[in-house]
């Protein structure tokens, strides 16, 4: 986990979309698996559990600290996670003081009695099974066994609001870039894939077959489309193609897979409103021209 | 002869802590007749003072920094060191904080005051280590007076910096760091990892640097950057003051990566501010642990807080029972905000 908090720190500062590129390729080389599959879901927006609310993380500090002490800090930090992370009360830093020796005894922690940080691993196939009334405790405990930036990514994490400014694309492409492949490629197989994508790091370090999309109705990224202008007619035979509108935000995909209509996790009903409000979204706009 | 109160031997005036028993200020901001000095920071050491008494360090800096007549008289004096003035007796002791940088205790008629300018109470290679001084009233600085600041371990800062470097070989590194002490400890750090490539020095770093070279600390091979052709500066770590590495002055170095090595780095608020993409928390001033450490280290009932965050330290030594009150002294540490100012914001 804290390997992956400084990825999430590096990136958080980090302007330049290459730069960011090769923070992510470097992970994803150095880091081993399962790790690197729970990162790139997480990065993705892939990783589902139920997220933590503010209100647990106010109170797991409220425990912890004065309450005159945690209104101070929050006012000078501005943000709740990153306030908890950096004030969350941690024994053994005592122990990087010069003269932590004029100490009490009852303030010298023991060290070697310390568990290990948990990996990101252990965070995100924990909270799947955690029970609701669980997490308090469990959160406590890796709050005290990560470092700050450990602390500070855990509670981005555990709250769903990551934003360092990474899109899915980007770490998909990243991810690609492993294996010299376009991202293009990863997301063609992206539908038929879950975390901790074994099979995918497989095949883009060049040990494994690239995985196969067993979907029958496999997922098409949406066709772009592109103005047509006046100079491109030199080069077109109109009665080759089909004119159609593009309605600009309002394109979608249909796929037909046996007897089931839409995407896979979409029930029926739910795809036919979708459908309803997207042609009257349709017809709205095409009548105000 | 009855008890002196605290008071009645250190009192705050608008040019700064006064002694009336020993007739001298401490750190003043304003050119008094006599001054006793803490450590070289601008913010402490200001010149057109009558007489100076500080450490030989501390008055070599001012010297370097306002050239020969900085001060009507000086007089140095080393660590354990005790002079008389008036009816107090005034003892310099290491204050952790820069070359030369030293804790004041002043002690008249059965009370002792530690005035500890800034300090910090972690390892530094290359100052001496900061000392606790028993006494009944300790002056603290509260620049990190908060608990969200806790600066870890330097160590993994500046391996931070190193990774960066080997990840992006073909970019320049620049290291924003105070010309005193912040920007030499920086680059005794780096030497601490066995990182032996030249180090490049931005022109207003160059003075200090040689002058703690001279002192008999190692930095290993310093270079000025001026000169040096652009594309020879790829994969190169050059320590230039915090102003410089968002200055025109950048623009001779390759796509360079600009870090920023300070306390204040380890709220992500204050790094975006500054437009710092690889922030280094690394702070020559004590953090939350390390004030409160202190303090109760120095078994002092009363605290006098000074230049920082006094409301939540003042706040903590109450809950402990501690007799505290700020120190409303002006001039010193000005805040963050002010880009420009060379030392104001030592951190």
């Amino acid at each position: 986990m804290n390997r992956f908090a400084r990825l999430l720190d590096r990136l958080a500062y980090e302007p330049g979309r290459n730069n960011k590129l090769r923070l992510i390729q470097a992970y994803f080389r150095e880091v081993g698996d399962p790790d690197r599959g729970y990162a790139l879901a997480a990065l993705t927006g892939a990783l589902s559990f139920k997220h933590a609310k503010a209100g647990l993380i106010r109170d797991l500090i409220a425990e912890r600290t004065d309450p005159v002490l945690f209104e101070l800090s929050y006012d000078y930090v501005g943000d709740l996670s990153e306030t908890v992370a950096l004030m969350w009360p941690k024994a053994s830093s005592a122990l990087s003081h010069a003269h932590s020796g004029m100490t009490s005894e009852a303030e010298q922690p023991s060290r070697h009695n310390n568990p290990p940080p948990p990996t990101l691993t252990d965070v995100v196939t924990t909270l799947r099974t955690l029970g609701k009334s669980e997490l308090p405790a469990q959160l406590a405990r890796w709050l005290d066994e990560l470092d700050e930036t450990g602390r500070w990514a855990l509670l981005k994490l555990v709250t769903g609001a990551m934003r360092i400014g990474i899109s899915a694309r980007l770490a998909k492409t990243a991810a690609a870039a492993l294996g010299h492949k376009e991202a293009h490629e990863v997301e063609l197989l992206w539908p038929g894939l879950s975390p901790p994508y074994l099979a995918l790091f497989a095949w883009l370090d060049g040990v494994g077959e690239k995985p196969v999309n067993l979907d029958p109705a496999p997922f098409r990224p949406v066709m772009l489309a592109h103005a047509i202008e006046d100079a491109d007619f030199t080069d077109l035979d109109p009665v080759q193609y089909m004119a159609e509108w593009k309605w600009d935000g309002m394109r979608g995909a249909i796929r037909w897979r046996g007897s089931i209509r839409g995407p896979a996790k979409t029930s029926p009903a739910a795809f036919r409103t979708c459908c309803r409000r997207c042609t009257l979204r349709a017809r709205s706009m095409a009548s105000s021209w | 002869m009855t008890k002196m109160r605290p008071q009645d031997i250190l009192s705050p005036t608008p040019a700064g802590l006064w002694c009336k028993a020993g007739g001298f200020h401490i750190d003043p901001v304003r050119a008094v007749a006599r001054a006793v000095i803490t450590h070289g920071h601008s913010d402490h050491a200001r010149s057109g003072h009558g007489a100076v008494l500080a450490t030989q360090q501390t008055l070599d800096i001012m010297r370097l920094r306002y050239g020969e007549g900085f001060a009507g008289s000086t007089q140095a004096i080393g660590y354990g060191e005790e002079v008389r003035l008036g009816d107090v007796a005034v003892k310099f002791h290491p204050a952790g904080h820069v070359l030369g940088s030293a804790q004041i205790e002043v002690a008249g008629n059965g009370s002792r005051i530690v005035a500890s300018g800034d300090y910090k109470d972690v390892s530094d290679p290359t100052c001496a280590a900061f000392e606790v001084v028993p006494c009944d009233v300790f002056i603290t600085e509260a620049t990190f007076g908060l608990p969200v600041f806790r600066h870890g371990h330097a160590a993994d800062e500046v391996k931070k910096l190193l990774d960066s470097v080997a990840l992006f070989p073909e970019r320049a590194h620049l290291v924003g760091a105070y010309s005193l002490g912040k920007a030499q400890r920086v680059i005794a750090l780096i030497r601490e990892t066995g990182y032996e490539a030249p180090i490049y020095l931005h022109g207003a770093m160059e003075t200090i640097t040689y002058y703690y070279e001279k002192s008999g600390i190692a930095l290993g091979q310093v270079r000025p950057v001026s000169g040096m052709k652009k594309a020879d500066l790829a994969g190169t770590i050059t320590i230039a003051p915090p102003s410089a590495t968002s200055d025109i002055w950048t623009r001779r170095f390759p796509d360079p990566v600009t870090a920023f090595a300070s306390g204040w780095m380890r709220v992500r608020a204050r790094a975006r501010q500054r437009g710092v993409e690889l922030p280094l928390v690394i702070s020559d001033h004590a953090d939350w642990d390390g004030l409160t450490a202190t303090i109760l280290a120095t078994g002092a009932g009363e605290i006098w807080v000074t230049h920082g965050q006094e409301d939540a330290l003042v706040h903590w030594c109450k809950s402990r029972g501690l007799a505290a009150r700020p120190l409303d002294l002006v001039g010193y540490g000005d805040e963050a905000g002010n880009e420009t100012l060379s030392e104001g914001e030592e951190a």
